[in-house]
């Protein structure tokens, strides 16, 4: 039984395949070309890390503060702490909380939320994020 | 000989994954069937099943050992995951119909044997997270259904793939038929959801495209369409194609490309599925699905020869 091992690839095939074809080129086209001119504009990126408080609501054991660390740079930042403070007039610290965000990926923004005993509201609130590390 | 299994027997018919050359004429038992008596062959019932837990086995097992895998089953948004589950019985009976059969054209039998292998899928997965106490009576319902739900989809696919690829039926590589061009996508399009699905659910591919400058994401975009097309074309692999009087940019970009860019859909969609690609913006989410698509890439050109 001797046939050909394979299939053979004809010569002149169906219009469609062509079309396929040719936008799957084009695709593949327009994304190089997306990543190219990404790599040339994000020399030397780092990111540019912002913390917006976005809700507050009271839970059973005190008050959650739920948070958007958005990274508007573009480079990835990894490891990224968010601190919360609860600060008494301008020095004094009430409460402290923090919470640590694996990945905050180039021009995307990941959500968390501190949890505080104290009522956020009746205080001064200082949110940051205080460093990251590349990935 | 049960009456269940003359019932098994009779659904799958002959020609059925389970059961090669199941010749339902009767059962042997004592009941109204003993009048045409011919004896079930009760061992290819249980190979057939073996082959398909084997399948399950193979293909499944990296899945069901990976953590994150076990985290999805609580954490993955129930929408996303039941359009998983969805969309994984067509390509299940694509597959049947590709690998379970010759050239019968019948949809229904290839439906059963994906049922079949669906439910393989889903009590070998059940068994096993059972057996590495992932699943506990205190296990959350939610949690239960999605773990099983979530590892039955490439066990399932394991399963039909056992069929095919443990199979001693020897006119099993001669008598394949000669694909069309739809079915070459579609092969291309399992062999990159198979192997997507075992590396997206990990945070390395995630990790991997933020490590990743723009210049090695375009370096992998021109690895990933050099080694598909040479698998399929150069290293004349069992199964290559062969190109004959027609010039390779003509399969390269009939083929290569749109195989290329079915696996970089493939992975954007499981990146999806998994919420990888969440709260991302376009270029992070872009260079995550071109680090899943280089494995799918090669997933896909495997397929072509294999299947």
């Amino acid at each position: 039984m001797t046939r050909s091992r394979g299939k053979i690839v004809r010569r002149h095939p169906h219009w469609i395949e062509w079309t396929t074809g040719l936008l799957s080129t084009a695709l593949v086209a327009t994304m190089t070309g997306m990543i190219l001119y990404h790599g040339l504009t994000a020399r030397d990126a780092s990111p540019e890390l912002s913390v917006t408080v976005t809700a507050q609501r009271p839970t059973a054991q005190g008050f959650e503060m739920s948070f958007i660390v958005a990274n508007s740079g573009k480079k990835t930042a990894a490891g990224v702490p968010v601190t919360g403070r609860l600060l008494d007039g301008d020095r004094r610290e009430v409460e402290r909380r923090e919470v640590t965000i694996d990945y905050v990926p180039a021009q995307s923004q990941v959500e968390g939320a501190l949890r505080f005993s104290e009522d956020p509201g009746a205080y001064r609130l200082d949110i940051n994020a205080s460093g990251y590390s590349d990935p | 000989m049960t009456a269940f299994e003359y019932d098994v027997c009779a659904a799958l018919g002959p020609r059925s994954f389970l059961l090669n050359k199941c010749e339902v004429k009767g059962a042997s038992m004592g009941d109204e069937h003993n009048a045409q008596a011919v004896p079930f062959q009760t061992t290819e019932f249980v190979t057939g099943l073996g082959r398909g837990i084997a399948g399950a086995l193979l293909f499944a097992l990296p899945m069901q050992m990976t953590m994150e895998m076990w985290d999805l089953g609580f954490a993955m948004d129930r929408f996303r995951l039941a359009l998983l589950l969805v969309i994984t019985l067509p390509l299940l009976v694509g597959i049947a119909h590709r690998i379970g059969f010759e050239k019968t054209f019948s949809w229904r039998e290839d439906i059963r044997d994906a049922m079949i292998a669906y439910a393989i899928g889903i009590i070998a997965s059940a068994m096993i997270l059972k057996l590495f106490k992932l699943l506990t009576p205190e296990t959350a319902e939610q949690d239960f259904l999605g773990k099983i739900a979530l590892q039955a989809v490439p066990a399932a696919i394991g399963a039909l793939l056992g069929r095919s690829q443990l199979g001693a039926d020897p006119d099993d590589a001669e008598d394949e038929p000669d694909s069309g061009y739809g079915a070459e996508l579609f092969m291309m399009a399992v062999g990159a959801l198979f192997l997507s699905l075992n590396m997206a659910p990990t945070e390395e591919m995630i990790l991997i495209s933020y490590k990743m400058t723009p210049w090695h994401a375009l370096a992998t975009i021109a690895l990933s369409i050099i080694v598909m097309h040479a698998f399929v074309y150069a290293v004349s692999f069992k199964g290559g194609h062969e190109l004959k009087d027609t010039p390779g940019w003509h399969a390269l970009i009939r083929f290569t490309l749109p195989g290329y860019v079915i696996a970089l859909l493939v992975s954007l969609y499981c990146l999806w599925s998994f919420g990888r690609l969440d709260g991302s913006g376009s270029m992070p989410a872009l260079m995550s699905t071109i680090v899943l698509g280089f494995p799918g890439a090669i997933g896909a050109a495997a397929a072509r020869l294999i299947l």
